[in-house]
């Protein structure tokens, strides 16, 4: 059916098959059986959905309510560590390379609190972690751009400052956030690469074997590689710039001077 | 000393020492080298002549876009195993180094490019204009109206992209480094697999990051911010 395909790439795709008894049972057979672009890919997707849920809490707890006019010191203190936990968390995440995040979160966790997490937990867990600075950020600058009285028309109608945050400030920039969330898409394909370094059978790694197991087609298989990871990020950065330039149109934006990762 | 802490033991301390001073070396050589390669690839992309500027564009659009662990790979492993088929001699160890700082500086100096043209494109035209009609060199023109305030403009991006360039020098890690001239994180694995726990020296290089990503993160804001001042006390 698919006999077109050279093999080389047909690994590539799917991965190598993994025998039985490296399965473990407990867990989603489906997932164990990806590997290749395949696995990339779902980990991408897996990291993005994490790390968009994780970046609008982030945001949220860093300007709760608790630090607003009209609170008891109580609450203010409270407010202020809850914002401060969040800034730690951003600044964090974003002054370590992604390798060293990668390797962090997979060899800390077992010998700290004794607990094996699978690995595409543990890879979800790292690129959520690595998506959801990213999304925290571009979601704080489209804050910015909102017109302020909207949210005080939302006060005049009698909202709540959640609801306001909800129902109003979100939506709106959710809309000014799709170019930033492909590009961030685009960096978590690419840099999913280095789950290589922890043995997670992505495509990089799937390559790597390809290349130990066979030396006669090493340039192949890493050519091939590349060119796997280039194809697609080279056409949604496209499609980002495009949406971009749609966002600046639209909303009538200055051009801004941060590029996108 | 006690058992518990033997990152800061000798010989892991200077392990990590000198791991600390290859990551500056890896990051301060290819960050030069790409900002020189990014300012002459926007150049050249901007330029009436079609080779050159084809060939900046194709360059720019290959590198920005490629992961760097396989990247590195292919050009660690790959090229030496070609070059050794076809002219029968083995790449030296130490030059694994060397492709590791190119393929660096060729990718941040992509990324440089793309941030450049952007400010270049932010400098009013009449600028361009004024220059020429006071008689001044198209080059002149380039080093000294329209470069300046390009990267001004652009400071901010530009200072976020150096810091990347430094934090991706812990792409090394699937660099064939001779012992010696390993970076922090080839360091740590090296002391992970001696010791059979990457707990403390992964912790230690996490620390030595956040220093190093947050101080030069500092810096180079308050540079950016500087710069951003006299661009916006140029437009007033």
């Amino acid at each position: 059916m698919s006999g077109w395909i050279p093999p080389i790439v047909r690994t590539l795709l799917a991965g190598y098959p993994v025998p039985p008894s490296m399965i473990d049972p407990s867990y989603p057979q489906l997932i164990q059986r990806i590997g290749g672009l395949e696995l990339t890919l779902l980990i991408t997707l897996a990291g993005l959905l994490s790390g968009f849920a994780l970046g609008v809490i982030l945001l949220a707890c860093r300007r709760n309510p608790l630090t607003g006019p009209g609170r008891d010191p109580g609450e203010q203190l409270l407010g202020q560590a809850v914002r401060g936990a969040a800034i730690a968390v951003v600044e964090g995440v974003r002054g370590l390379p992604i390798i060293l995040l990668v390797l962090l979160v997979f060899t800390l966790p077992y010998p700290i609190t004794g607990l094996q997490l699978p690995n595409f937990v543990l890879a979800a867990a790292a690129f959520g972690l690595y998506a959801a600075v990213f999304v925290e950020e571009s979601a704080r600058s489209g804050l910015r751009s909102v017109d302020p009285q909207l949210p005080a028309a939302g006060r005049v109608l009698g909202l709540t400052g959640r609801q306001i945050f909800l129902r109003i400030e979100l939506p709106l920039v959710f809309r000014t956030m799709r170019p930033d969330l492909i590009n961030t898409a685009v960096t978590l394909f690419k840099d999913s690469s280095t789950l290589a370094v922890v043995a997670v059978p992505e495509l990089t790694y799937t390559g790597r074997q390809m290349m130990l197991s066979d030396p006669a087609i090493y340039g192949a298989a890493l050519l091939a590689v590349l060119i796997l990871y280039w194809a697609p990020a080279t056409a949604f950065s496209a499609v980002a710039v495009r949406a971009e330039r749609r966002r600046t149109r639209a909303e009538g934006f200055a051009v801004r001077n941060t590029m996108i990762e | 000393m006690h058992f518990g802490n033997y990152v800061f033991a000798e010989p892991y301390l200077g392990w990590l020492v000198r791991g600390i001073l290859m990551t500056l070396l890896i990051s301060v050589v290819s960050g030069t080298a790409a900002a020189l390669l990014g300012l002459w690839v926007t150049r050249l992309r901007l330029t009436s002549r079609r080779g050159p500027r084809l060939a900046a564009d194709t360059f720019v659009m290959i590198f920005r876009n490629l992961p760097l662990v396989p990247l590195l790979l292919f050009v660690t492993f790959a090229l030496p195993r070609l070059w050794l088929q076809v002219t029968g001699r083995a790449f030296p160890i130490w030059a694994d180094l060397y492709l590791l700082l190119a393929v660096l500086s060729a990718d941040s100096g992509a990324n440089f490019a793309e941030i450049l043209r952007a400010g270049v494109l932010g400098v009013a035209p009449q600028q361009q204009e004024v220059a020429r009609t006071m008689g001044l060199s198209a080059g002149a023109i380039r080093w000294h109206v329209v470069f300046p305030q390009a990267a001004r403009i652009v400071a901010p991006a530009l200072a976020t992209r150096w810091i990347q360039n430094m934090k991706n020098s812990t792409m090394a890690l699937v660099v064939p480094l001779p012992l010696g001239l390993l970076e922090m994180a080839g360091q740590a694995e090296r002391i992970a697999g001696e010791t059979f726990s990457w707990v403390q020296p992964l912790t230690a290089i996490a620390v030595v990051y956040l220093l190093l990503s947050l101080g030069s993160g500092w810096f180079l804001n308050r540079w950016a911010s500087r710069a951003q001042a006299r661009v916006q006390a140029g437009a007033a």
